[in-house]
């Protein structure tokens, strides 16, 4: 992807448009926030889980690629060991998963708002199991 | 045409970006280098390197030789004595140490100003220090054309209350707006004769005559690599009865009078006492030879280059309706260097992106002014900046990619 045709970035321009697991959740487990300090890109993305079960919902403002990334990632995190195992990924092998491996290394870290915000939400879920 | 010949830059006369011709609009981030400068770094290698003000041999004396030179030729270029000029890794490295030099005369309750639109370098090191002295950081507002508050900055000079330090840009890195040093001059010195006022120059030392003997500043940060120098490499300019009241911030190698068991007397040379350790020779030569090469133009072509350069840049903006031009567009208003813009749907970074997919080279982010971005609410800008060796066809190349990214995004 860095190199976009016109017709991958109308492509993703309407993917943008159509993000999934968008909005809030009423009396969440956990709620976490991650940002790229170079742009403003900012995700949260709430949480309702038990030992197995995960439900996400996420709001954002940011560039197309910081906000298509978690719509993507949340397809990939939809039980509590998907979250341990997709927020434990190197950053390469989640850019793979979440099909933005040809990113420049500026755009990475659009992306990687979402993998960050990932890993803060798996981190307060087993604080709050271990409690 | 351009001011500056494109074949004197190897960068840009062959490099192309995914089969276009690079339009390298980012130069406020870091020019590009001509050769002579290049020249300048490999022949100091090839023929002088050894360290300076050490060995007393056929070598060390040429380099100690290339080195006082070169301090020389970059002094005078900005109207300094090399006494004045303190030699740092770049300007954020300059600004630190202004801040840690003058820490000491802070106490718990004085004032130091600075302004909204400072880049974190002139910024931070404030607040920080601010902080740790318990002293007010005055933040001085600006309008979305970089012009400062008066009414804000005379009531906090006018109070009874110490002003230690103003500090504030020459030219805005985001808006390109430039600041009326004299008048800020006069109005502190007519209220707080001894605050020390430092200025931030890296955007502007490459574009206007900065000579410090005329400005009546205390201090002038710059970086050799916004100006056609070497990364790594920049300085700080600081009046002499100042400097010469100020502890060295680096202590070490090279800097001494006297070293014993019990103390250490530093070297009253200033041009020693403020260099610790080997310095970065080569960077200073190359910095001296682009110095040089900016003096083949009188300032008044490269102002009027420059001039060119924003008027058309604004025009190609003005014609995408819903593009927010951040910064002057009053054409009574000084702007140098640099044209930004907002836009309310789509993202800085997608803008810059799809520029670059026709080789279009721009900064996109909050260019280090977060809380210029967070008062007016830009989540991010996209600024065009440009050097004497920047050519209309590279707006050209510009216009092309906004009608592409309006193209792209046009039903967002």
């Amino acid at each position: 992807m860095s190199e976009y045709s016109d017709e991958a970035y109308l492509d993703l321009v309407e993917e943008y448009k159509q993000q999934e697991f968008v909005g809030v959740l009423e009396q969440p487990t956990a709620v976490v926030e991650a940002k790229n300090a170079s742009c403003g890109d900012r995700v949260t993305v709430a949480a309702k889980s038990d030992s197995t079960h995960l439900e996400c919902k996420w709001t954002g403002q940011g560039c197309i690629i910081s906000q298509v990334a978690m719509s993507r990632a949340l397809r990939h995190v939809q039980s509590t060991a998907e979250l341990k195992q997709v927020s434990a990924l190197a950053d390469h092998e989640y850019l793979e998963l979440i099909q933005f491996s040809d990113l420049t290394l500026q755009r990475q870290r659009c992306a990687l708002v979402s993998k960050q915000a990932l890993e803060r939400l798996q981190d307060r879920l087993s604080d709050s199991q271990n409690l | 045409m351009p001011l500056a010949p494109r074949t004197d830059f190897p960068l840009l006369s062959s490099s192309t970006v995914r089969g276009h011709q690079l339009a390298y609009l980012d130069s406020a981030a870091t020019s590009q280098k001509p050769q002579v400068v290049l020249d300048a770094i490999n022949d100091y290698y090839s023929t002088s390197n050894a360290n300076v003000h050490r060995g007393a041999h056929f070598l060390g004396d040429k380099s100690t030789q290339a080195w006082h030179q070169a301090r020389q030729t970059i002094a005078q270029f900005l109207g300094a004595t090399p006494q004045e000029l303190v030699i740092t890794r770049n300007t954020t490295e300059a600004l630190n140490l202004a801040a840690r030099a003058v820490a000491s005369s802070i106490q718990p309750g004085d004032r130091i100003i600075t302004t909204l639109l400072e880049h974190h370098s002139n910024f931070v090191p404030w607040q920080r220090l601010a902080r740790e002295r318990q002293a007010e950081l005055v933040v001085v507002k600006v309008d979305k054309q970089g012009q400062l508050d008066w009414d804000q900055l005379n009531e906090v000079l006018a109070s009874s209350t110490p002003v230690r330090v103003v500090a504030l840009s020459h030219i805005s890195n985001t808006l390109g707006s430039v600041f009326p040093l004299s008048q800020v001059v006069e109005a502190v010195r007519h209220h707080h004769k001894n605050a020390v006022i430092v200025v931030d120059g890296a955007q502007a030392a490459v574009h206007m005559d900065v000579k410090f003997d005329q400005l009546g500043v205390d201090a002038y940060a710059l970086s050799a690599h916004k100006m056609l120098g070497p990364m790594g490499i920049g300085a700080l300019l600081v009046r002499r009865s100042l400097l010469e009241t100020w502890e060295p911030v680096l202590v070490g190698g090279g800097m001494i009078d006297e070293v014993t068991l019990e103390k250490t007397t530093y070297a009253t040379n200033l041009e020693e006492r403020f260099t610790a350790g080997t310095p970065d020779v080569a960077s200073l030569v190359g910095w001296a030879a682009a110095c040089e090469y900016l003096d083949q133009w009188s300032w008044s072509q490269h102002l009027a280059h420059d001039r060119e350069l924003v008027d058309r840049t604004l025009e190609i903006a003005k014609k995408f309706p819903e593009l927010e031009i951040i910064g002057p567009t009053d054409p009574d208003l000084p702007r140098i260097g640099s044209v930004a813009f907002v836009h309310p749907k789509i993202h800085a970074h997608d803008i810059g992106q799809v520029l670059d997919s026709v080789g279009v080279a721009v900064r996109s982010g909050h260019h280090c002014t977060m809380p210029l971005h967070n008062e007016f609410g830009w989540p991010a800008s996209v600024r065009a900046s440009f050097q004497c060796y920047t050519d209309l066809s590279e707006l050209d190349a510009l216009a092309e990619g906004l009608r592409k990214v309006a193209a792209v995004f046009g039903n967002l």
